[in-house]
């Protein structure tokens, strides 16, 4: 077993076969870093639980592909990236810093398809980003592609 | 970052409108690249070519009528091929495979003429699909071909 520590002081017992699909903390293992409690000070513990629970089922994936319970596994990563906007994000960041390589696939697509259609102004918004060319700019811009602006998918909602 | 190489083109010209910095990322040529590798990687080629992903062939018996779909899962390495799937009385050449393991066939022998897929047939097509003569697999990519000239 390894103990993991969220920035908010809560510690996660996890069973070694699962922690270690994460590269960060294999490398820790494997140098002997890894004998107490692992500290994760960017990572809280509502995402570090969402975290163990992708591990968790994810401890046997090797096995699924042979038993033909990858449907099962499917299922359960759609059902798992089906959480709110910053909620995603915070599991991009820790799969990010722990360096667990799926987790990030999954989320990453996951966050992309949820972009993919958004209008400029949705993205902004949904990213918390500052406009910060002048009209004449973001007019050059449209003028040089009108055709990616225009369309029935374009959509203005924030969600 | 490792979010918008996964948009498809029209999204990511659109977006060099959200700000600066969004503009300078998706015009970079290293951006450009790494969009246009990913893409290509996500597909999986089945008709034996010369392209750094899988390959396959077909593979026709005679005798039992039976058409069998193989697979190379890794280019050039010969213990990777792989049997997809056999179906009796059947020849069409394969032309893509979908993520969820989904094959997209071409049949040109007549009485049928028109593309079909593994598990059922024209689910995917515009209504029109016997009047198509053939298909292609495309990459969406920023990079212009007039900087492959």
């Amino acid at each position: 077993m390894v103990k993991l520590k969220s920035n908010d002081d809560k510690e996660f017992e996890v069973e070694e076969a699962a922690v270690i699909q994460s590269e960060m903390i294999k490398n820790m293992i494997e140098d002997g870093c890894a004998t107490s409690v692992i500290p994760l000070p960017n990572i809280d513990s509502k995402t570090l639980i969402k975290v163990i629970e992708y591990l968790n089922k994810h401890i046997n994936m090797g096995k699924a592909a042979e038993t033909g319970e990858e449907d099962d596994l499917k299922e359960f990563d759609e059902q798992f990236v089906n959480m709110g906007w910053e909620e995603l994000f915070d599991v991009i960041m820790a799969a990010n810093y722990l360096n667990i390589h799926e987790l990030m696939e999954l989320c990453c697509q996951s966050a992309a398809d949820r972009l993919k259609n958004k209008s400029v102004r949705a993205v902004r918004e949904m990213l918390k980003i500052t406009n910060d060319l002048t009209e004449e700019e973001e007019q050059e811009i449209i003028n040089d592609a009108p055709w990616a602006f225009e369309g029935p998918e374009i959509d203005d909602t924030v969600n | 970052m490792d979010v918008l190489f996964r948009l498809p083109v029209k999204s990511l010209v659109r977006f060099r409108c959200v700000s600066k910095s969004w503009k300078t990322l998706i015009s970079d040529e290293y951006f450009k690249a790494k969009h246009c590798n990913h893409a290509k990687n996500n597909k999986k080629l089945l008709i034996a070519q010369m392209f750094p992903d899988d390959v396959g062939f077909v593979h026709a018996d005679g005798e039992t009528e039976s058409y069998k779909l193989w697979v190379m899962k890794e280019y050039g390495v010969k213990e990777t091929w792989f049997k997809l799937f056999t179906i009796p009385r059947f020849f069409a050449i394969p032309k893509y495979v979908f993520a969820d393991g989904e094959v997209l066939f071409y049949e040109g022998y007549f009485p049928y003429n028109g593309f079909r897929t593994s598990k059922g047939p024209y689910e995917l097509l515009p209504s029109s699909y016997d009047t198509y003569l053939q298909g292609f697999v495309y990459t969406e990519s920023l990079i212009s071909p007039n900087l492959l000239i």
